[in-house]
């Protein structure tokens, strides 16, 4: 993080295009962040384990490997924050490296604010959320010890299973999560086909803390992938 | 285990394996009827049969012999496997094929009709099968004598008489009787008795290698010779002891025997001589056929084949695309008209039909079916020289080819398939490589470009003046435009590859709507937005993102084309069998001009302003119609332009969300 008593975090580009890379560099260091970069998926890896960054910039795109496989590779050692940096916008394309373990996706062309805000929320998430503390994003908030949810200090009833998805967003707050993980998380393996239910579930959690439930703020739906509990910066 | 132990056991194999009837089929008038009954009692059983044709070395007529082509035909056209063996005893035949192919019931006419002699074999067939058949059924059934019709000739059609053959009996006769007058002028004390072996060796020697008829000549040749010349008293027909009588007689019995014995060991040599030549006949054609490597070839090889095997024109006709007959040109029988009348009677049908059959029997030439797995895929037509109807065994070989060149074909054309859908995977592959490269190559810059020019803006230390702020702005907007662009060309294109297939997910349509007001926000901040969702409106099974494009796409398109602070209203509501989102605008609506053709690409208003794609509307259309949904246009009647989407309930899909 960006402190100024703490040592700037590292920030892993491993992007074959050398302008973009170029431009990463810039929106990076602007944003505090000191930057590695790597222009290949074998050179992205080694670096990887070499400077041991704080989060990782990653193009799906490389000219070596895949990205999805470099992502897996990164993850059989490595819980370091990965945002994938991709013009591959197809939904599918963005499941498949969540799933593979991809923190969060941003689309080329992106804005540098946007940009930014996803890889804070990414680091953020990196750290160990601590048991008994309180989440707070707006008017929501989230007491994980007491499991009291309040909106604008007033106490919120919520039932065991839009409690047990509320905190699975809180849990994993500013990332996208796929339908398929929090099938999984809440209903077990075999929750593939509840999509419906889950569906309505967010319709609930949506009535009961948004302000406006028409417009949602906190909850928002990422299309085709899955949903993100937005966090302010 | 014993044998015997296993001898029962795979007999309630082959009866769990289900009924399987065999009939022995005649050359008799009653075999037709025994054919007839045996068919419906395999139709009741819903069994396969078997039609046996034992083939013994006793010469049958013409007449019989084409009755027995002809019952096996009818076997055969009535669904039976027609088999024929060789076996001088019957009933040993049946029960041998009967074994072999784990029959359950044998079928056998009743003796009647014909001579005595004739029913007594047939009652002492009959009678060995009850003996012999253990676990078989036995059905014997009864044949109306009525039904036995015109008799064929008794007689076998006599061998063409060949006179070299008498010559050579009555020769080689001739030769006994000086070479015994020579020994009687060495030796004048022998006994008639030695004359009598000679002569009887001349006609051994004859018998094996001639006809009946010329041994028979020989024989009674012989005997006169003896008693005239040689038995005392001399040069006289006369025969005083009853030895001398037998030995005479014994002429003849050794002549016939002999004769017989010889006739039946050279009609099995014709018999499995032929066999031999039709089994290396299919063998050649099946190896022929196995080494085309192309279409064309296999018609070619047909031809070359079976016009040698068969003495035939051989005509082939192939189904083509749009599931004509058509005639290949290696064919050596040129059809008349009237002969693809019948070829194409036989495709429809699946039956051999034409010339010596009972549909089309004044057609020139026979006509097979080509069967294979997935119906017929041909025609094969053969024009014989020969006047009678073919063999059995012909019958049996031309089956045989049909078979193999059914199984050339569909082997070649499942290969065409196979090659065709690899083809397509290939291309579709290609192409979905150059989409994905073309998205990566164009958007690469692009994203540069909004980057560097985001950096500009975003980070408040520049100290630009508005003029320049004014001109970073405009890059923004040009190459989120261009960007536009190139994600609705791609779109489009991946639309009309056909490569947008639908996921169709029970979806909540306020969601749907909250995000697609939230994708189109910043259009939209001129405009009065209302959005019109009944809360209890029930998930519906739709493509989330194609149709979420397509409100984008249809609230920018509002957005662009109505001057700003007039209202958009979106709704959403379930009417009859179909989800129904409406955009609605109160701008200048439609050119009447313009509506039938709204919808195509790069179409545009006659007042559109500038800076469209001329993509989006055709985009929503594509992406509706690929859920199976409909989008309309129209002017509403207070003013504005009204877009109307009905996409389908799937009815199991519907969920209500209680």
């Amino acid at each position: 993080m960006s402190d100024a008593t703490s040592k700037p975090a590292t920030v892993l580009v491993i992007e074959d295009e050398v302008q973009i890379r170029r431009l990463l560099r810039v929106c990076l260091e602007r944003g505090g962040y000191q930057v590695a970069e790597a222009s290949s998926g074998k050179e992205g890896i080694g670096e990887a384990a070499a400077c041991s960054p704080d989060a990782v910039l990653l193009d799906l795109g490389l000219p070596d490997m895949d990205g999805l496989s470099v992502l897996k590779r990164l993850r059989e050692w490595s819980q370091v924050p990965i945002l994938v940096v991709s013009v591959r916008a197809h939904e599918d394309e963005k499941i498949t490296a969540l799933d593979s373990g991809a923190n969060d996706y941003v689309t080329k062309p992106f804005s540098t604010g946007e940009l930014l805000a996803r890889l804070r929320a990414a680091l953020r998430s990196a750290q160990p959320p601590e048991a008994n503390a309180v989440f707070r994003s707006g008017r929501l908030q989230v007491d994980l010890a007491t499991r009291t949810v309040k909106v604008k200090g007033q106490k919120v009833r919520l039932t065991a299973t839009e409690y047990a998805l509320l905190l699975l967003f809180v849990q994993h707050a500013g990332k996208v999560l796929t339908h398929g993980q929090i099938l999984r998380e809440i209903w077990g393996p075999d929750g593939g086909d509840r999509t419906g239910q889950l569906r309505v579930y967010m319709a609930y959690l949506r009535d009961k803390l948004e302000a406006n439930p028409g417009e949602p703020e906190l909850l928002i739906t990422e299309p085709g992938v899955g949903y993100r509990l937005v966090v302010p910066d | 285990m014993t044998d015997s132990a296993t001898q029962p056991d795979l007999e309630v194999l082959a009866r769990a394996a289900g009924p399987r009837l065999l009939v022995g089929v005649g050359a008799g008038p009653g075999s037709e009827q025994v054919l007839r009954s045996a068919r419906i009692l395999a139709e009741r059983l819903n069994s396969p049969w078997i039609a046996l044709y034992v083939e013994t070395s006793r010469a049958i007529g013409r007449a019989e012999k084409s009755r027995a082509d002809r019952n096996l035909a009818l076997a055969r056209e009535w669904g039976a496997e027609v088999i024929t063996t060789t076996d001088e005893d019957v009933a040993r035949a049946l029960l041998r094929v009967a074994g072999q192919r784990s029959v359950t019931q044998i079928v056998v006419g009743k003796p009647s009709g014909g001579s005595l002699w004739k029913r007594l074999q047939r009652e002492l067939i009959i009678r060995r099968l009850l003996r012999k058949s253990g676990g078989i059924d036995i059905h014997i059934l009864g044949v109306d004598s009525s039904a036995t019709g015109t008799r064929g000739s008794r007689w076998p059609v006599r061998v063409p008489l060949d006179v070299r053959q008498y010559l050579a009996a009555t020769g080689v006769v001739l030769l006994a009787t000086l070479v015994n007058l020579l020994l009687e002028i060495v030796e004048p004390r022998r006994g008639e008795y030695s004359t009598a072996l000679i002569l009887l060796l001349a006609v051994v020697v004859l018998a094996t290698f001639l006809e009946v008829g010329p041994t028979l000549v020989a024989a009674t040749l012989s005997a006169l010779v003896w008693d005239y010349f040689f038995l005392p008293p001399r040069f006289a027909f006369r025969v005083n002891q009853f030895e001398d009588a037998m030995l005479l007689g014994l002429y003849f019995v050794v002549a016939i025997a002999v004769g017989q014995l010889t006739a039946r060991i050279r009609a099995q040599q014709v018999a499995e001589r032929q066999r031999e030549d039709r089994a290396t006949a299919l063998y050649l054609l099946t190896r022929e056929l196995t080494e085309a490597t192309e279409l064309d070839q296999i018609p070619q090889k047909v031809v070359e084949r079976m016009q040698h095997v068969f003495e035939a024109q051989i005509a082939v006709l192939l189904v083509d695309q749009s599931g004509h007959l058509k005639q290949h040109p290696a064919g050596t029988f040129k059809m008349a008209g009237t002969e693809h009348r019948v070829a194409a009677w036989v495709l429809e049908q699946q039956h051999p039909a034409g010339k010596f059959t009972e549909h089309e029997p004044t057609a020139e030439a026979l006509y097979v079916p080509l069967k294979a797995s997935a119906g017929t895929v041909g025609v094969l037509g053969l024009r014989f020289k020969q006047l009678v109807p073919p063999s059995i065994g012909q019958r049996n070989l031309l089956d045989a080819f049909s078979q193999q060149v059914a199984l050339a074909l569909e082997r070649h054309r499942l290969q065409a398939v196979s090659e065709k859908s690899k083809l397509l995977a290939e291309s579709e592959r290609l192409s979905q490589n150059l989409l994905n490269s073309m998205s990566h190559e164009i958007r690469t810059p692009i994203a540069a470009i909004t980057s560097a020019a985001g950096n500009l803006v975003e980070f408040q230390e520049s100290d630009f003046s508005e003029t320049q702020k004014a001109m970073v702005m405009e890059i923004q907007e040009a190459t989120a435009r261009l960007n536009r662009l190139v994600g609705n060309v791609l779109d489009i294109t991946r639309l009309e590859s056909g490569h947008v297939k639908p996921k169709l997910e029970l979806c909540d349509v306020r969601d749907l709507v909250q995000t697609a007001v939230r994708e189109t926000r910043k259009e939209l901040s001129g405009h009065h937005l209302t959005v019109e969702v009944p809360p209890d409106l029930p998930l519906v099974r739709l493509d989330f993102v194609l149709t979420l494009q397509t409100l984008t796409n249809l609230l920018s398109n509002a957005a662009f084309h109505t001057p700003k602070g007039t209202e958009v209203r979106l709704s959403a509501r379930v009417e009859g069998p179909a989800l129904v989102l409406i955009v609605a605008d109160r701008g200048p609506g439609i050119a009447p001009q313009s509506l039938a053709r709204i919808f195509e690409k790069f179409h545009r208003g006659p007042n559109a302003p500038t800076g469209g794609t001329g993509l989006g509307l055709s985009l929503v259309k594509g992406f509706v119609e690929a859920q199976g949904g409909e989008v309309q246009a129209a002017n509403a009647p207070a003013g504005g332009a009204v877009f109307t989407l009905r996409l389908p309930l799937d009815k199991a899909g519907a969920m209500a969300a209680n």
